[in-house]
């Protein structure tokens, strides 16, 4: 079992979200995040006070798939997310060593 | 006595417990009134109560005439001892008894608390003496309330009633600071369990308007008048009527509510989440209409209960709190009669004997006492609100042009404006003034996104937008910008009331927008802002979140549709304001930060960098920067220059070229001008600058951009500015077709000559434009574009300037055409803003008259919208000539 952690431009949440869904995936979080990688922030003047933009508005989609569905996942939220420019985003995947549902206490894949 | 033994009579009172739980539930499900189950409820719970009561009392051999029975008491209270004891609530009880008994209740209170938890009651038990009772109630709110609640079960009456006697005489004695404690242990519930009742999932019991508001009253009535039931208060002429009537039904509809969620869970349970509204909407057989789910109906009754509940409470509380005759004193000595109807407090606004007359019935007088209330900041006071609420039936639903002046100068001071509106609202006023919130009350929204009901949605949002005053992020600095509130607020307050209908609620809001407008006598100008907030006010939420806003021309897109600067700091905070009034966290940092990118981006091309708005201290530090570069000879000449140097030009410059172009146009003499071309290769454009001072001839822009277009070239973007002493400094971005790449020098030199000769010229000889062939696919280009022509006008974004938005599809000679009209409608063009994104043209002009007023004649502007349309149509149709002659 992985989680995949894809770090998006904000607008692309949706096309995102709809193209695991078709992928069978029922589950997922998302987290309104701020951060910069190669972007960059940058210095924006809005009226009255120039403040300088450090992090960039982006979302964090979270997904638990078995670890035969990682390739796939990520394939598929890169087709998604993808518009070629600088800023499309960053896909993490880390290794789970337990899921648990709260509810039925059932653990592992059972859980997802 | 054997431990078995004992074990079977607790399971046996264990099974009747619920055995006659069953018979009660049964008895529920045939429809038996809320307060008869409870009754019977309470009547089950006293008689095992009793039942184990008697069992220890002859366990314990206590059950003789000299037993404990002639020194303990048994005495529920709370809900149980109100016997509305719903089927898996707490049972309160209080052993009481005599401190001569006091080692030998404990016996009987271990074996008791025993019993009744081993038969399956959820028991809530004390062991006090009379006096312990009193001190403790004395101490703690929460036990006094529910010791209000204490009757008699078991035991000795004499104990009863030494308890009950002097809790009563503590009550009166005490009864300010009693009061006070009820309605601050209230206030905390509030807080905890929501302030409003439009919550979604309310708690039934806990939330506003619930079954603890109905105890609130009894309290209060306990401590104030001596008795807690309803009917008790209503006999003394404290509660009304109609009120009494309104408590009861909600009681009712409460009691049958909470049991029927208690039965369905059993357990206690009194969270109506949105599982439990749709199942008990089914039950209690609502149907649904056009628009309204099953459930939004039987939400919108129990908001409606609750509501009243709530409302008669709050006012109830009010006159029961009598105020301390020196409070009365202070308040009479520093207030002052006020048009001779109302009298000005510290705190209060109240309407006197005549000032209450002519309240009645009128709605322009109530909205005259909201809007003075909203200026100076003060509360209506509770005796006027009344007699306004009593009145509201005799109210008609005509707006006299008083009412209607009153509500939007009402609307236009943030201080109190929620609140006030909350205030019309619960007392049936506003829907006098906006019909549409008539069918919005109490409205719920069935999704999993909003918190409130609709109506409480749209004043909520009113609010938000009233508190950004004090907001220090961008979206404060807008609103704080934002001339014309009334209308912002007013679209806020319309925005959803569209919703419940079949048909999509920015539709209807498009229409309920139309009509407000017309009731409120609205110029179009204005009717057309508020149509267009409220039709589209989700408009900046969609394509912030979910499209891609740095692609540029979505954003010129979204400019053309919003139209003017004004109206996009309308839209942007409305959008801020709804979000942060669908429920608290919604609108956060991160949701700010996209929206104002969005504004931010439109409104570069809306307004361009404005003289009126500039961030001050960094243009100083541009400014700082260019100062050494100039010669020491004439330095107040400079000073006073880069003072008045164009933001965007400062920005986009480097020091050293803004001092070499200073340097220029300080050697030049009046009534001459000088005009210098350079390419720039990053973007393949020419710019120009012209220098020149304002007397050299009238009409200074509409030459230059004649000139320009005269030599063939496409101009993509100008500025046009006025430093000091009539000093004129302009730069014309251009792309040069007879060219690809760098123009050579006798071309730059060439457009640079024909720039100074427009100017030097005597008349106005028109230019001739070239025609080319590419200006037939131009045409056939633009008769593809599906963006309208427009012509938008914003009198309140900048203080000195009427701000002139032109959208329409590009061609050769347009800015021409544009500038030439405003010159010969007899305007002075200060700055102007020319974008050309694809095949549309955002220009944005900053005029004034020749007087160097903005202006502000409605007859004026109209003709002035319609000469530009008239002329751009013109060269259009020129254009097609010259096409179809060839």
């Amino acid at each position: 079992m992985k989680k995949v952690e894809a770090i998006i431009r904000h607008f692309k949440l949706e096309d995102v979200k709809n193209a695991l869904s078709e992928q069978g995936i029922q589950g997922m979080t998302i987290t309104e995040v701020r951060g910069f990688g190669r972007q960059k922030g940058h210095t924006e003047m809005y009226r009255g006070t120039e403040y300088a933009v450090d992090f960039v508005p982006k979302v964090k989609v979270e997904v638990v798939v078995p670890t035969d569905g990682v390739q796939r996942t990520i394939d598929t939220i890169m087709r998604a997310a993808q518009t070629g420019q600088i800023g499309d985003g960053k896909i993490f995947v880390v290794s789970l060593d337990e899921t648990v549902r709260i509810r039925t206490g059932e653990t592992g894949e059972e859980a997802v | 006595m054997s431990v078995s033994t004992l074990r079977t009579h607790v399971l046996a009172v264990k099974e009747r417990l619920a055995a006659g739980r069953e018979k009660i539930e049964a008895r529920h499900r045939k429809g038996s009134p809320g307060i008869q189950v409870c009754w019977a409820l309470s009547d089950l719970l006293d008689t095992l109560v009793l039942e184990l009561f008697e069992t220890a009392l002859s366990d314990l051999g206590q059950d003789g005439p000299d037993g404990l029975r002639g020194q303990v008491a048994l005495v529920p209270h709370g809900g149980y001892g109100r016997r509305d004891v719903a089927p898996y609530s707490d049972v309160d009880l209080m052993i009481l008894h005599t401190s001569a008994a006091r080692s030998q209740v404990v016996p009987l209170a271990e074996r008791m608390v025993r019993d009744l938890f081993d038969a399956g009651m959820n028991l809530g038990q004390s062991v006090r003496t009379p006096a312990e009772a009193c001190r403790l109630a004395r101490k703690d709110a929460t036990i006094c309330t529910s010791l209000v609640e204490a009757r008699y079960l078991a035991g000795s009456v004499k104990v009863y009633r030494k308890f009950a006697s002097t809790f009563q005489k503590q009550a009166r004695r005490h009864g300010w600071s009693l009061l006070r404690a009820l309605e601050k242990a209230r206030l905390d519930e509030r807080v905890q369990y929501g302030e409003t009742v439009y919550l979604l999932e309310p708690n039934v019991k806990r939330s506003p308007g619930g079954l603890r508001d109905i105890q609130l009253l009894r309290w209060i009535g306990f401590v104030r008048y001596e008795t807690p039931e309803p009917d008790g208060l209503r006999l003394r002429g404290v509660l009304s009527w109609e009120d009494y009537e309104a408590v009861r039904r909600a009681l009712e509809f409460l009691l049958r509510l909470r049991n029927e969620m208690h039965f369905h869970a059993r357990k206690s349970s009194d969270v109506l989440d949105r599982v439990e509204q749709v199942r008990l909407a089914e039950l209690f057989g609502y149907q649904g209409s056009e628009g309204l789910l099953p459930v939004e109906q039987f939400m919108r009754d129990y908001f409606r209960l609750t509501n009243d509940v709530s409302n008669l409470v709050s006012r109830f509380q009010k006159s029961a709190r009598r105020r301390s005759r020196l409070v009365e004193w202070l308040a009479m000595i520093f207030s002052h009669q006020f048009e001779q109807d109302f009298r000005v407090g510290p705190t209060h606004i109240t309407a006197n004997q005549r000032g209450l007359a002519k309240l009645r019935g009128n709605l322009a007088e109530i909205l005259r006492l909201a809007d003075y209330a909203n200026h100076d900041d003060k509360v209506i006071a509770h005796e006027t609100r009344e007699t306004i609420r009593a009145a509201v039936p005799e109210l008609d639903d005509t707006l006299s042009s008083e009412a209607q002046e009153r509500f939007l100068s009402l609307l236009s001071r943030p201080a109190r404006l929620g609140e006030l509106l909350r205030d019309l609202h619960s007392m049936g006023v506003l829907e006098k003034v906006i019909p549409a919130f008539r069918h919005a009350r109490c409205l719920l929204q069935f999704n999993e996104y909003h918190k409130y009901t609709v109506d409480e949605h749209c004043l909520r949002a009113v609010e938000q937008a009233a508190e950004f005053q004090r907001d220090t992020g961008p979206v404060g600095w807008v609103y704080r910008h934002i001339k014309r509130k009334w209308l912002l607020h007013l679209a806020l307050l319309l925005h959803d009331l569209g919703k419940g209908h079949a048909e999509d609620h920015s539709e209807v809001g498009l229409r309920i927008a139309d009509d407000t407008a017309r009731r409120l006598g609205l110029v179009e100008r204005d009717a057309e802002t508020l149509r267009f907030l409220v039709h589209k006010h989700l408009l900046m939420s969609y394509l912030a979140f979910r499209r891609d806003t740095s692609d540029e021309a979505l954003v010129v897109r979204f400019a053309v549709e919003v139209g003017s600067p004004e109206t996009l700091q309308m839209l942007f905070v409305l959008t801020a304001a709804d979000l942060a009034a669908v429920g608290p966290g919604v609108l956060n940092a991160w949701k700010v930060e996209v929206l104002a990118d969005l504004h931010r981006r439109a409104m570069q091309h809306l307004a361009g960098e404005a003289p009126a708005i500039s961030p001050r201290e960094h243009l100083q530090s541009l400014r700082d920067e260019v100062l050494p570069l100039v010669p020491e000879e004439g330095r107040s000449w400079f000073k006073t220059q880069l003072a008045a140097l164009p933001v965007s030009y400062l920005r986009a410059s480097r020091s050293g070229q803004v001092a070499e172009d200073l340097i220029r146009l300080r050697r030049l003499s009046r009534g001459d001008a000088i005009a210098l071309g350079r390419f720039q290769p990053e973007t393949g454009t020419v710019e120009y600058k012209v220098g020149t001072y304002e007397d050299i001839t009238p009409g200074v822009f509409h030459k230059l951009t004649g000139a320009l277009a005269g030599r063939g070239l496409r101009i993509l973007s100008a500025e046009i500015h006025t430093l000091a002493d009539g000093l004129v400094f302009d730069r014309f971005f251009v792309h040069d077709p007879d060219f690809s790449g760098e123009p050579p020098p006798a071309r730059l030199d060439e457009v640079s000559r024909a720039l100074v000769a427009s100017l030097k010229a005597s008349g106005s000889q028109p230019p001739t434009f070239r025609r080319l062939w590419r200006a037939g696919e131009q045409r056939r280009q633009s008769a593809l574009s599906p963006l309208p022509m427009q012509v938008r006008v914003d009198n309140a974004t900048s203080d000195r300037f009427t701000i002139i938005d032109v959208f329409a599809a590009d061609r050769t000679g347009l800015l021409y055409t544009i500038a030439r009209a405003l010159f010969q409608s007899g305007l002075s063009v200060s700055v102007a803003k020319i974008g050309t994104y694809l095949d549309q043209v955002v220009d944005v002009f900053y005029v004034t008259d020749q007087a160097g007023r903005k202006l502000e004649d409605e007859r004026r502007l109209g003709e002035l919208r319609d000469r530009l349309l008239w002329e751009i149509e013109q060269l259009e149709r020129q254009e097609a000539a010259a096409v179809g002659a060839r």
